[in-house]
């Protein structure tokens, strides 16, 4: 049927997406100037102990001494060589990541990349990104539902300004004075960290001490979460109320809670998939702010980490992990959307 | 034996509060609506009609107050009325086409659920007998409205306007209310398509001996379809009267010269004389009578005070003029 | 008599068709444009926002134009006052580790967050716009691609990207208004697209086809004028964005390295554990004042939205 078209054509676009992605990254970190091992290790103030070790386990797992694309030397240059058509970096490139493979962390050498993130810093982030998330989503939806249904007034033009204020609040910002009044001066929340379930006895006294060290993370995620998607939520509500179909709805004599549950909030709920699609991305590219101010062992601090030490093995393995998830979370939310709004289905 | 008219307007002003301004979109109107009878409603873009259909189902948007008047159906005042009665007579009693009716369906329900939903509210009782007798009436009044009733599980954008059309009628005659508000039900359908759904319009309204108040600004459609006609101009009620009436006896300047703007309908070969000027403001309606500043006949006495709502050539014919009648030369 | 009734029906339409309404009944450009302005000004004042967003946006640009007459010293240069000193009259906002004074660093560093945020901004709305059009206007390919790739952008999330491109290229001022410049244009392009794509059924560019105009004449003649205001809104919120970018980034300690900004006193109070010590004085300010002058910029730009958004426009 038109459903099942639209899907397919959906998957096939996120399949090419993917591959563009993948081909981008790809050249990406190739692009910089000079061979990528001494572009690396080139760097003052390496903290690999033995370059000459690491550049030839580089070199020899990337096949960095290879033609870059079919074709095009290692130097950028055109070549003729027929050779180059199979065997060149990109090939190989691809053959490891069909296996999972990343490459091996400069910073944390001699651990490979997919160890580094798929681990307990992934665990971290999801955990603390998708508690905030769920919460500033409710927040803002029952906010949103509010302020629409008394447009223009003081409860509606107080919650847009103070939404507005937590816009344009930065959230590390946020993070900072939390840091500062609970920890500094009132000393009821502790100064950072994600505690690591190895460290305890127990199950239970692991969770709570790391539900304990979330609250602060967690409150200044949600701040700046529902400044974002507050206006959002607002509009779509107004938005739906006027329509033609609402009108009719009451027309008709309905009770008003079916009105707004049942008419209105299933079109008010459409944009909204997006919006969670949108934050499906914050998952696992993390909060580098608030995790650099917390010291939240999550993949957002160790995108900090990897920029700061400049490891960009882990980087390319992050972005590629970021934009996978972008592009399947995009088509989830496709789909979603397919099976709600019939108009969709062509 | 009295009887009792279907519905009686007496007297009905609704206006409109802005930040600065009054809009006085309807002024001190009077009429009624006989069972099985239908009365088109019609007059210039702006001058109130929607305003008094809206008012009559209390669906005013937040601005629009009715200030006086009574609005008796049945000989009960709607306007008296709580909310949650009203709520219950809606659709019951008096249902609704909307004047972009073709927006009126819910985009991510089907076609059937909408109608059900109504029909089940109004029932009272919640129960799965109700809702399968609830389906078998969708699917016959599919087929009155001349649907396939195969189709009641289709979304609405499936629908062609025309479809769609003779579904909200089916959907406006789900619970059998005794008055149907349609609202330029018409407008936006192509000639053919339009005759089909008046004629629909027609044969339900004969059957079921149900009162329609038809607007439109469309003379022609009138004159094909209603019974009675009421013409209004700037938030005022000018003429009422029988269709044959109206059209061949209409006494108000205003009425005359928009019969004129419609020359096929007498079937005349007449040039079209196109109503020069645009109608008032009504936040700031002229004083008097309000066509005055457009009347070729307007004389002093027009412009000071507002000229009487009253019976000219029978008991049902009522003219607001003071030169109701006199040739526009 | 005919202008207030002008004036009277455009209370009920939108923005686009009151042009035209007005275009018909008032005799003289200039008067048309008076009245534009008039009944704009009347509905972005008709809450007390974005009044107080152009105040606040100006306060600071005055700061920003005259770093030099307002800061009592050298924002590098330590002072004898001694460190890490707690606000005095001498130093309104204290000193830092190496004594240098607070209060001339947020002066000084008024100037780079609105600089980067304004020409950040103006780059991402130029790319959007360009984008928008040429996808909404051709159509076809170009369109199915371009919004591939802006939803594609939408996606992403930025602070990562831009983090990425850091670490590739190195921090600076350039870099910074490109790096945030380049990934912030999807919002305007999709907006453009809408609007050019509406504007191109609409009648009067059906006419001026059909007399033969070309395509830049009715990209530069319809098409631009009529999704200028919008993009200038977007604009408007880009500047949020990008503030907080540059302030993020400059945070993290990848900003610009020589020049003050606000991020870069935060930076200094968090590596002097100054939520710690308790030194409010070090970062409480600088926050503040990115608040504040994001908060202008988004006052302002929500403003703009009630004026132009039509749906908001018809309650
Ligand atoms: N929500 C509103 N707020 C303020 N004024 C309104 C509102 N709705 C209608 N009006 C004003 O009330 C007057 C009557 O409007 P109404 O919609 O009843 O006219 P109408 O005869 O139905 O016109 P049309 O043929 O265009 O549908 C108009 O002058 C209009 O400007
Ligand atoms: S009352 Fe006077 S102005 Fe009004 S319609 Fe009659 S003649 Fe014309
Ligand atoms: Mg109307």
């Amino acid at each position: 049927m038109g459903f099942r078209r639209y899907i397919i054509r959906r998957a096939i676009d996120s399949i090419i997406l993917l591959m563009i992605t993948v081909i981008f990254n790809f050249i990406l970190f190739r692009v910089m100037p000079g061979d990528p091992t001494t572009a690396i290790l080139g760097r003052s103030g390496s903290p690999v102990y033995n370059p000459g070790e690491y550049r030839t386990r580089l070199i020899e797992r990337f096949g960095l001494n290879k033609a870059i694309l079919p074709f095009i030397d290692k130097d950028f240059q055109i070549t003729p060589d027929l050779n180059t058509l199979i065997d060149n970096q990109f090939v190989v490139y691809i053959q490891k990541l069909l296996v999972g493979d990343l490459g091996i962390s400069f910073n944390y050498f001699p651990q490979e990349v997919s160890y580094l993130i798929f681990g307990h810093r992934l665990l971290n982030t999801i955990l603390l990104m998708g508690l905030s998330i769920v919460l500033s989503f409710l927040i803002a939806i029952l906010l949103g539902t509010l302020a629409s249904s008394k447009f223009k007034s003081k409860t509606d033009m107080t919650l847009i300004f103070t939404t507005l204020t937590s816009y344009s609040t930065p959230v590390f910002w946020i993070g900072m004075l939390i840091v500062f009044f609970c920890y500094g001066q009132l000393g009821i929340l502790p100064y950072g960290g994600s505690p690591r379930i190895e460290e305890y006895s127990d199950l239970s006294s692991w969770g709570l001490d790391y539900l304990y060290h979330m609250i602060g993370p967690l409150v200044t995620l949600t701040i700046s979460f529902v400044g974002a998607w507050f206006l959002i939520a607002r509009d779509q509500m107004l938005g739906v109320f006027t329509e033609d179909y609402i009108t009719t709805a009451r027309a008709k004599g309905l009770k008003e809670r079916r009105v707004m549950f049942v008419h209105a909030r299933k079109n008010a709920m459409l944009p909204m998939i997006s919006v969670l699609a949108l934050a499906m991305t914050y998952l696992v590219s993390g909060a580098t702010m608030t995790e650099t101010v917390f010291n939240w062992n999550g993949l957002g601090l160790l995108t900090y980490e990897s920029v700061y030490r400049q490891d960009y093995p882990v980087l390319q393995g992050l972005l590629l992990l970021v934009a996978a998830v972008a592009i399947i979370s995009n088509f989830i939310a496709d789909l979603i959307y397919g099976l709600l709004d019939p108009r969709i289905r062509y | 034996m009295i009887l009792v008219a279907l519905l009686e307007v007496n007297d009905l002003s609704t206006h409109y509060f802005l930040k600065e301004s009054r809009v006085r979109a309807v002024d001190n109107v009077s009429f009624t609506v006989e069972r099985g009878k239908m009365l088109g409603l019609a007059g210039e873009s702006g001058c109130g009609k929607t305003t008094v259909a809206l008012s009559i189902i209390r669906m005013l948007p937040p601005a629009g107050k009715i200030i006086t008047g009574e609005i008796l159906l049945d000989n009960i005042d709607l306007l008296k009325k709580s909310k949650e009665e009203m709520r219950k007579t809606r659709w019951l009693d008096v249902s609704y086409v909307f004047q972009y009716a073709m927006n009126a369906f819910n985009p991510v329900m089907n076609v059937g659920e909408q109608i059900t939903e109504v029909i089940i509210e109004k029932g009272g009782i919640k129960s799965r007998s109700i809702k399968k007798e609830a389906w078998k009436q969708v699917r016959e009044l599919f087929e009155i409205v001349g649907l396939d009733p195969e189709r009641v599980k289709n979304y609405p954008h499936e629908f062609s306007g025309g479809m769609k059309q003779r579904a909200i009628i089916a959907m406006a005659m789900a619970c059998n209310p005794k008055l149907l508000i349609a609202d330029e039900p018409v407008t936006a359908l192509d000639v053919i398509v339009e005759k089909k759904i008046l004629n629909l319009l027609k044969k339900l309204q004969k059957d079921f001996n149900l009162g329609v108040i038809f607007i439109t600004h469309d003379l022609s459609v009138i004159a094909e379809s209603c019974e009675e006609v009421g013409i209004m101009y700037a938030g005022k009620l000018v003429e009422v009267g029988s269709a044959t009436t109206i059209f061949h006896n209409g006494a108000h300047p205003y009425t005359k010269m928009l019969i004129k703007a419609f020359p096929s309908i007498l079937g005349e070969k007449t040039y079209i004389e196109p109503l020069e000027g645009i109608p008032p403001d009504l936040a700031n309606p002229p004083t008097g009578c309000r066509f005055h500043p457009r009347c070729p006949l307007a004389i002093d006495e027009c412009k000071k005070k507002v000229p009487f709502f009253k019976q000219y050539s029978s008991s049902r014919h009522l003219v607001a003029c003071y030169r109701a009648g006199e040739k526009i030369i | 008599m005919t202008l207030e009734f002008d004036i009277d029906v455009i209370i009920m339409t939108t923005s686009t068709q009151i042009e035209t309404i007005s275009e018909y009944l008032v005799p003289t450009r200039y008067l048309r444009y008076k009245i534009r302005f008039k009944r704009f000004w009347g509905l972005y004042t008709d809450s007390p926002f974005g009044l107080i967003g152009l105040y606040l946006v100006i306060f600071f640009l005055v700061i920003g134009i005259t770093p030099q007459i307002l800061a009592p010293y050298d924002p590098n240069i330590s002072m004898t006052g001694g460190r890490n000193a707690a606000p005095s009259t001498a130093h309104p906002l204290g000193t830092d580790r190496i004594g240098r004074d607070i209060f001339s660093q947020m002066i000084a560093g008024t100037q780079i967050s609105l600089l980067i945020g304004l020409t950040a901004a103006f780059i991402a709305v130029i790319i959007g716009t360009l984008f928008g059009i040429v996808a909404g206007y051709y159509g076809g390919w170009s369109d199915t691609i371009l919004m591939r790739l802006t939803d594609f952008f939408i996606q992403l999330p930025q602070l990562p990207l831009m983090l990425v491109f850091v670490a590739l290229f190195g921090p600076g001022v350039e870099n910074l208004i490109i790096i945030i410049g380049l990934l912030g244009w999807t919002g305007t392009s999709r907006m453009v697209r809408a609007e050019s794509l509406s504007i191109k059924e609409r009648a009067f560019v059906e006419a001026t086809r059909a007399v033969g105009a070309s395509n830049r004449h009715i990209i530069l003649d319809h098409i631009l004028p009529n999704v200028l205001p919008l993009v200038f809104a977007n604009m408007i919120l880009g500047v949020v964005n990008a503030i907080i970018s540059e302030s993020a980034l400059s945070f993290l300690g990848f900003g610009v390295t020589g020049q003050w900004s606000w991020g870069r006193v935060l930076y200094e109070a968090r590596r002097e554990d100054a939520m710690i010590t308790g030194a409010w004085w070090h970062f409480i300010p600088p926050g503040i004042c990115i608040m504040l002058v994001a908060l202008g910029f988004a006052l302002i730009s929500f403003s703009l939205n009630e004026v132009l958004n039509p749906r908001l426009r018809e309650r």
